[in-house]
């Protein structure tokens, strides 16, 4: 598979035109989402193709594995605890909460102690309500973080955010405790 | 997936008296009236492969699937006035009165035989009331290609019957999670010849057809967040046509294929855009602080319906592209979404929140007329019309797992097309392929 899939990258390669570099594999940089783009401005590729491959993370995973619970390097249990805790929000909402903010308030904590890391928050939504919406909604929650971690002082450039939508629930159940959980943003340490 | 192309050594039209401008269909209400049509077995002219059973059936469900037809149960079907003597596949030779005491407007014969190893099918349409043959056709190829020459034949009826071009040789694309995450596929108008067309081995979705069905896009993570990109389906070439900071997402082609709509986001906020052939921004259309997303486009290309959050929920709005100018037109119901614009433009379906789950909805262009074309158990959304604009394709899982089910446009005949294994969403309807 992973071969076939090696293949597939390499002739795709060949076939990819905008001359632009997609497949390198780039470890510090992500899809760069700097506060830099002003409103009405057209949202470039990178220069310089830094773009991080297919989620080697969970490529395959089915719906309902978590994902980013085993980011690659960091294992010390102040990671662990900011990678596990979400936060949360309301439905059809990115309003941040006072749960939500002393959530973000750890998280801001860590970020400071620890200069070096950069983070990728993962916007997510309950099933309910159209795919697209969903990763709207969810592109929305990722950006609600940031937003609040840059205001605190955390450097935007160590922070990139991507929405999953409605794809990577964090527990596949079909009631309302399991669309809480679900409704989140996910921390993954880069 | 595509059978070679149809071998046809002879293509006759048999004296093809096409009835006058009597009108069969009103395909202005066409739910309102559907055609009785008889089926029997095709006959076997000499030595033939034995297929007229499942030929005629084929033709009997091709014609069904349209919603245009009610076809006869053999059943129902009287004995042969004459004993001994078989009812020919020729006007000369039918007895039309028989066919009209059940309540057949229209009668298709076929005849088989064989030629040099070649199938030779004849098929002829009859108006039974008049006692007239409307259009007949012979095929003559392989075996093998028999199913298309009577798809083909189907919709020679649907032509004569309706004027409209048949559905026949159009697909419908849609995602299926099946291989473990989701990626694209594309099926017939009838859930038949199901096959892969996206290998992003990441999560792709959101297919649509470009309007000459050369071109699928889609949305895919393939470099970690949602971009737009673009598949021959022919040759399965792959382009990115568009890499956002953000998130790319709803690409809809414009009805004269020149531009995108497609839903990006700018800081985390997203809005509708317009992005050319080559990838390259044209124009932003929506400013507003709400989340902007799922374009349809109206048939003449000048509006877009979409959904936007700026009322306090999603609900969907129409936008002029040229002006700008935006209006509201749904205000029933907490969350509206996915609105798909009929390419007869009178109607815009569209999924409703109801209950825990959605349902079908349609409405006019300006709003009005809201009907409730699903109910009962399951969330049904995502519709999506066929090129003739008298089929709407949607997701429901009322089966328990998510599939692509098909409808009349009035709402009957909801039956379920495709795979079951996982789960399908997302269908999106080509125009005719005319490639059969």
């Amino acid at each position: 598979m992973l071969r076939k899939l090696l293949i597939i990258m390499s002739v795709t390669l060949l076939l990819v035109n905008f001359g632009c570099a997609m497949k390198s594999i780039c470890p510090a940089a992500g899809p760069g989402t700097s506060a830099g783009a002003a409103p009405g401005s057209a949202p470039q590729l990178a220069p310089g193709g830094d773009i991080v491959t297919p989620g080697e993370e969970g490529l395959t995973s089915p719906a309902g594995t978590p994902v980013g619970g085993a980011a690659a390097g960091d294992h010390s249990a102040a990671a662990a605890k900011f990678e596990n805790q979400d936060v949360l929000f309301d439905y059809d909402s990115f309003e941040l909460s006072p749960a939500a903010i002393s959530v973000l308030d750890a998280k801001v904590k860590y970020l400071k102690a620890n200069p070096g890391k950069r983070v990728r928050i993962e916007g997510n939504c309950d099933e309910r309500g159209s795919t697209e919406y969903n990763l709207a909604l969810g592109e929305r929650r990722a950006f609600a973080a940031k937003k609040y971690l840059v205001n605190a002082g955390v450097d935007a450039t160590r922070l990139d955010t991507v929405s999953y939508g409605e794809e990577r629930p964090a527990d596949p159940g079909h009631d309302e405790a399991a669309w809480a959980k679900n409704r989140r943003d996910h921390f993954s340490v880069l | 997936m595509r059978l070679p192309v149809l071998l046809l050594a002879a293509w006759l039209a048999i004296g093809s008296a096409v009835a006058d401008a009597k009108v069969y269909i009103d395909i202005a209400s066409p739910g309102s009236h559907r055609v009785p049509v008889a089926v029997p077995e095709f006959r076997l002219l000499g030595p033939a492969p034995a297929l007229s059973a499942q030929l005629s059936d084929a033709l009997s469900s091709d014609l069904a699937f349209t919603g245009f037809f009610d076809v006869v149960p053999r059943g129902a079907y009287l004995e042969a006035a004459s004993q001994g003597a078989t009812e020919g596949i020729t006007a000369g030779s039918i007895d039309f009165r028989r066919w009209g005491l059940i309540g057949s407007h229209l009668l298709v014969t076929g005849g088989m035989s064989s030629k040099e190893g070649n199938l030779r099918l004849e098929l002829r349409l009859f108006d039974v009331l008049e006692g007239k043959m409307i259009v007949g056709k012979a095929y003559v190829g392989h075996p093998d290609q028999a199913r298309q020459m009577v798809r083909r034949f189907a919709g020679e009826i649907v032509r004569a019957v309706t004027g409209l071009e048949p559905i026949f040789d159009t697909r419908i694309a849609f995602v299926s999670d099946a291989r473990g995450h989701k990626e694209v596929y594309a099926m017939d108008y009838d859930g038949s010849s199901v096959s892969p067309l996206t290998e992003m081995g990441a999560i792709t979705m959101s297919p649509t057809w470009s309007p000459t069905g050369s071109e699928v896009t889609f949305i895919s993570y393939r470099a970690g967040s949602p971009d737009l990109y673009s598949l021959d389906p022919q040759s399965k070439h792959i382009r990115r046509l568009y890499a956002a900071r953000g998130l790319a997402m709803s690409p809809a082609w414009s009805p004269d294929g020149s531009v995108c709509a497609a839903a990006l986001s700018f800081e985390g906020n997203t809005d509708i855009c317009l992005i050319s052939r080559e990838g390259k921004l044209l124009k932003r259309l929506t400013t507003d602080s709400g989340i902007d997303c799922e374009p349809s486009w109206s048939p003449d290309g000048k509006r877009l319906a979409f959904v936007s959050s700026r009322g306090g929920s999603p609900q969907v709005y129409v936008l002029d592209v040229a002006t700008g100018a935006v209006r509201r037109l749904t205000f029933a119901g907490s969350y509206n979404t996915s609105p798909a614009w009929s390419p007869r433009g009178e109607r815009i379906a569209f999924a409703g929140r109801a209950g825990g789950g959605f349902d079908v909805f349609v409405m006019n262009a300006d709003g009005g007329n809201v009907q409730q074309l699903t109910s009962g158990k399951g969330s049904n959304e995502e519709p999506c019309w066929s090129p003739d604009g008298m089929l709407l394709a949607f997701s429901s899982t009322r089966l328990g797992g998510s599939r692509i089910f098909v409808m009349n446009a009035d709402g009957t005949n909801q039956r379920p097309v495709g795979p079951a294994k996982g789960r399908q969403t997302e269908p999106a309807w080509s125009r005719q392929l005319g490639t059969q």
